[in-house]
């Protein structure tokens, strides 16, 4: 037997990964190559679902409007951090190709991931989104904390991996296959193998706990964030972690549909507890990028917190729908926010500033200074930032659907102080210019990276129907 | 009967005759290579060579081997006793694995037993000689580091630079190999060159597999970790006695090996040379006959060891990383490729011809970007200071002696001072 | 228990008293010494399951070039002669317990799932090379390519970290 191959299916992907190869060598290819990629899913887009790499009736690689949506989000928001690393690359004189070739090598890993539909293209297209960043991470090698960044960072991921690996040979052990839906049609039968099945998904959720930086996985995060350079820390916060809840939705939703009752309320726990630990520890961060950072694993809770209210007996779909719509407009609003810090951010010592260094922006550079209080607004779901608010809502939802009063309650207080720290931040936009305080020009490329996220927050918040609802069974 | 199944009804005795066969060559080509070393090695270099005990000095290996157990047995102070003691047996002991493996001859007949020469062939033998071969590294990584003392640590740290990197080379030269013949069993890889050996058929592979044997057993001239004028004798500076001479047998067995391996290989294994096989309805390629060409043609490999030795002299550290990284894995990939083309060639469809032309194309871009840029002037020379090397810098500028007082030396910075104090002893003494 | 069984057993405990001892010496290059044993006790393994390809390239990559590498590393950086005291943590008893509930756990689960669970080994051709070549260039072609971009990106990256040359950002407003 020998396996078609259908390429343009693949082609998103592939493009990435070639155009990653040629923009070791050539200084626009990157660039080149993203357009080309989203030319790739425009087409796709027009055209129904695609299979692939299939055996028998289960398929390895498929394009529907899941993996869509989320290919096109991680294409923009590669674009974007691209974009926004021109400043930083030209300035401490990191090498352009090999950065390119490294953040695409990812993101044609991130984009794989999405379509991926059995276990050893998920885990290793998740190796091929982290591994790259590990060396990206530590790029800063002027900067100590950068190697420690990069080294905290490889060692949580690669012990997540050990976990996550351990945990799918057991449910290939119990199941006998590698295929997420085989795997769930064989789940959903019982069978004495059901307790070691269970154990596996367990580890499973733990290994994608760490690649999403839940509570209490989350302790790499930060520093890992701090140390990176700006880009790369956008990368991280947005490409990885969609990536990662890519995975996580297609692992839970299609293999383990059938033990819904075990992961459902580990979901929850895990989504109240990163929630809650991400705001609070939030509240008293003092440097951008450290307070986005643990906004960041707070957001993660949010994302988790739907998927949670599984073992209520919701229609998975729905469920599913409202964690993938929040990643995709997460993913828009928060990587402008990265792109804005990153041309701001270069005020204070090398990585996002201090938050009191913003005070003053919109004095001087106004659009600069209301593109960033609308990615904040959104952040935190407040009008004008509808974006935001409308995702909130779509997870309010799917976690009252699901029956989770609690988890909605502790939801809604943390949104309350999210709102304070995301509004302190964007009042200070608007505070008095101090003396003697001056703000760079804005480099065009990275002039264009926040313009970019901002037109796709706006258009989500006019439009948001085009992400929300829709799972991996479309 | 195919091999495996003769091999498989060997009663225990025979096995064990095979064992024993396979040990007492090994000991004996190794005796045998160092005597025809060093009297070679002494006529390329118009001397007589050891000429004293027994007629043409042939009795020397054995006069060696009684002299060297006997000598005294120094164990550094510093070393790490139980590692000190081990490694000598872990570079020897690998040496054997591959020797099992390889196939010595046909089917023959033992005290009326149905046999093959060849103690087991396994499916994956070809695996089993390159995974003993990188084995035994560890015996000269830890003899390097359990002395205690700077030279082996150095010789230590090269030899296991040097293995990995040239096995990559040789891994790639061997799958070239196994591509043609679909099977990783040497009896299998043996058995399909009746027509044309390797050796002339995939001539680029059996190069670099010349080449990376000779990094692999750390000879001249690549015999980096011991590199005597660098570091007095590399990793066995501090053995001496009995553990010396393990590593020495070590060293010559790893040759057999190899030798073995690459007869095997590309030259034909057991199978004799080309008129010989003409004569008489392939008697030469029966019963105990390929047994001599096998030993002839591994004769013929550890003839070239010693005449390499006596010929080139020895690599720079970083001239030898690159020959291998640079250009030995690149030209294999290539010919990999390039062979994988050629394969298939005549069952692509349209597609198939288009994506192997990208390759190519790919290939080709790839090539063009390793030639250098452009030549710099001082390209290829050692860097005299800076640069990263431990390299004394040649050009040192010695300042001017400052004047003898206190102000002076004050004003003068760490270094300066260091500098002139060194220059003021050098003035006491001439 | 049968021969095949009695050896698989005994190679089990050699793999698992190297493994402990990997984790409890004090003296770092036997800890790669241990892994070594472990690797090999692990290989052996796989022999006496048929599965030979596998075995062999344990031996190969584990053995011959990954531990390898670790001890160029360890002996580039530093490699003590005689035990590190900073080998050991304060952690020790938490990581005990940790090690202790997590290896509770796996045996309890594997030992009640699959404790009667027996595979004949009879037909080897699963463990040979010709059957996992098989398999992955049939089924599994897709991660196998994903994998080439991992590779690359991990030589790429590695490479980058090397690089000297750069440097902060340089006064005023970059």
């Amino acid at each position: 037997m020998v396996q078609t191959v259908d390429y343009l299916a693949i082609g998103p992907p592939l493009i990435l990964a070639l155009s990653a190869l040629a923009a070791l060598f050539l200084r626009h290819a990157a660039f080149v190559g993203l357009v080309l990629a989203g030319a790739g899913e425009v087409v796709l887009l027009t055209g129904g679902p695609r299979r692939t790499f299939c055996v028998d009736t289960s398929c390895s690689f498929v394009v529907d409007d899941f993996t869509l949506l989320l290919q096109t989000v991680m294409l923009i928001a590669g674009l974007v951090v691209l974009l926004m690393a021109q400043g930083e690359i030209r300035d401490t004189r990191l090498p352009a190709g090999e950065f390119h070739f490294l953040i695409l090598a990812a993101l044609s890993g991130a984009m794989t991931l999405a379509a991926g539909r059995d276990l050893v293209t998920l885990v290793v297209s998740l190796e091929v989104v982290s591994l790259p960043v590990f060396a990206l991470v530590a790029l800063r090698r002027y900067d100590g904390r950068s190697s420690e960044a990069g080294v905290k960072m490889f060692l949580v991921s690669v012990v997540s991996t050990a976990v996550m690996l351990f945990g799918i040979s057991l449910v290939y052990g119990a199941t006998g296959s590698l295929f997420l839906d085989r795997i769930g049609a064989v789940l959903a039968t019982p069978s004495p193998l059901e307790s070691v099945a269970g154990v596996g998904v367990v580890l499973v959720l733990a290994g994608f706990g760490f690649k999403v930086s839940a509570v209490p996985f989350h302790f790499w995060a930060p520093d890992t964030y701090q140390g990176s350079p700006v880009a790369v820390a956008g990368f991280l916060s947005v490409i990885s972690k969609a990536a990662g809840f890519a995975g996580l939705v297609l692992v839970l939703v299609i293999a383990f549909e059938p033990f819904a009752r075990v992961w459902g309320p580990l979901v929850a726990v895990l989504a109240a507890v990163s929630m809650t630990a991400g705001n609070l520890v939030a509240l008293r961060q003092r440097t951008a990028i450290r307070l986005l950072a643990w906004s960041s694993i707070a957001q993660a809770g949010y994302m988790l917190a739907p998927l949670g209210a599984a073992g209520g007996g919701a229609p998975l779909d729905d469920l599913a729908a409202a964690t993938i719509g929040y990643v995709a407009i997460y993913a828009l609003m928060n990587i402008g926010v990265f792109a804005t810090i990153s041309v701001v951010g270069w005020i204070g010592r090398y990585g996002g500033g201090e938050l009191d260094d913003y005070r003053g922006l919109a004095r001087t550079h106004p659009l600069v200074a209301v593109a960033l209080a609308f990615f904040l607004a959104c952040l935190a779901g407040l009008p004008p930032g509808l974006a935001g608010l409308f995702a909130k809502i779509v997870v309010f939802q799917g976690t009252i659907l699901g029956g989770y009063g609690w988890l909605a309650v502790i939801m809604a207080g943390n949104t309350v102080i999210g709102l304070f720290y995301y509004l302190a931040w964007a009042t200070r936009l608007f505070a008095p210019l101090p003396d003697g305080v001056r703000f760079g020009r804005i480099a065009r490329p990275v002039g264009v990276a926040i313009g970019i996220a901002a037109v796709g927050t706006a258009v989500m918040s006019v439009v948001p129907q085009l992400v929300l609802g829709i799972s991996t069974g479309g | 009967m195919s091999r495996a199944e003769l091999l498989a009804d060997d009663p225990i005795w025979l096995i064990l005759l095979k064992v024993l066969c396979i040990f007492l060559f090994a000991l004996l080509t190794a005796m045998i290579t160092v005597w025809a070393e060093r009297r070679l090695i002494g006529r390329m270099q118009n001397r007589p060579g050891p000429n004293r005990v027994g007629p043409f000095g042939l009795l020397q290996p054995i006069a060696d081997a009684i002299k060297m157990p006997f000598k005294e047995e120094i164990v550094p102070r510093t070393a790490d006793k139980v590692t000190y003691r081990l490694a000598p047996v872990l570079a020897l002991s690998p040496t054997m694995i591959g020797l099992a493996v390889m196939p010595f001859g046909p089917e023959v007949s033992i005290f009326g037993e149905r046999t093959v020469l060849q103690l087991v062939d396994l499916p994956v033998g070809v695996l089993v000689v390159l995974a003993a071969a990188s084995i035994g590294v560890y015996g000269v990584v830890l003899a390097g580091w359990s002395s205690g003392t700077p030279y082996p640590l150095l010789g230590g740290l090269r030899s296991a630079a040097q293995v990995i990197s040239y096995e990559i080379a040789m891994g790639l030269a061997i799958v070239a190999v196994i591509l043609q013949t679909h099977s990783l069993s040497l009896g299998d890889i043996v058995d399909s060159q009746q027509g044309l050996w390797f050796g002339i058929a995939l001539f680029p592979a059996f190069f670099i597999y010349l080449v990376a044997m000779v990094g692999e057993t750390n000879r001249a001239p690549f015999d980096l970790p011991e590199a005597e004028s660098e570091l007095v004798a590399g990793f066995h500076t501090e053995y001496s006695s009995m553990k010396f001479v393990i590593f020495y047998i070590a060293e010559y067995i790893n040759m057999i090996v190899v030798s073995a391996m690459g007869t095997t290989l590309f030259l034909g294994g057991y199978m004799a040379p080309w008129p010989i096989s003409l004569i008489g309805d392939n008697y030469f390629n029966s019963g105990w006959w390929p047994m001599l060409w096998f030993i002839g043609k591994i004769g013929l490999a550890l003839f070239f060891f010693i005449w390499l030795r006596g010929t080139l002299p020895r690599y720079r550290y970083d001239q030898f990383m690159k020959l291998g990284w640079k250009f030995l894995v690149p030209i294999s990939l290539v010919f990999i490729v390039a062979l994988t083309v050629i394969n298939v060639f005549d069952q692509l469809s349209t597609t198939g011809i288009l994506i192997s032309a990208g390759f190519f194309i790919l290939l080709l871009i790839a090539l063009v970007m390793m030639i250098p840029d452009r030549r710099e002037p001082r390209a290829g020379r050692v860097p005299l200071s800076g640069g990263g090397y431990p390299v004394p810098p040649i050009d040192l500028q010695i300042p001017s002696k400052p004047r003898r007082t206190k102000q002076a030396r004050s004003r003068a910075g760490r270094r300066q001072t260091v500098a002139a104090g060194a220059k003021e002893g050098d003035d006491g003494v001439s | 228990m049968t021969a095949a069984e009695i050896v698989f057993v005994l190679l089990g405990v050699v793999a698992l008293a190297a493994a402990v001892l990997v984790v409890t010496t004090r003296q770092l290059v036997r800890a790669a010494l241990y892994l070594v044993l472990s690797f090999g006790a692990i290989a052996a393994c796989f022999l006496v399951l048929t599965a030979e390809l596998v075995a062999w390239v344990q031996v190969l990559i584990y053995v011959g070039a990954v531990v390898v590498l670790l001890l160029f590393g360890i002996m580039l950086t530093r490699a003590p002669i005689g035990p590190t005291s900073d080998l050991d943590s304060r952690n020790r008893p938490a990581a005990i317990v940790v090690a202790v509930a997590t290896a509770g756990v796996l045996v309890t689960v594997l030992v009640r799932g699959f404790g009667d669970a027996y595979v004949d080994l009879g037909e080897p051709s699963t463990g040979s090379a010709s059957g996992i070549g098989a398999n992955i260039f049939r089924y599994w072609v897709l991660p196998f390519e994903i994998l080439s971009v991992l590779l690359l990106a991990a030589l790429v990256g590695a490479i980058v970290l090397s690089r000297t040359d750069i440097g902060p950002p340089k006064d005023g407003d970059g």
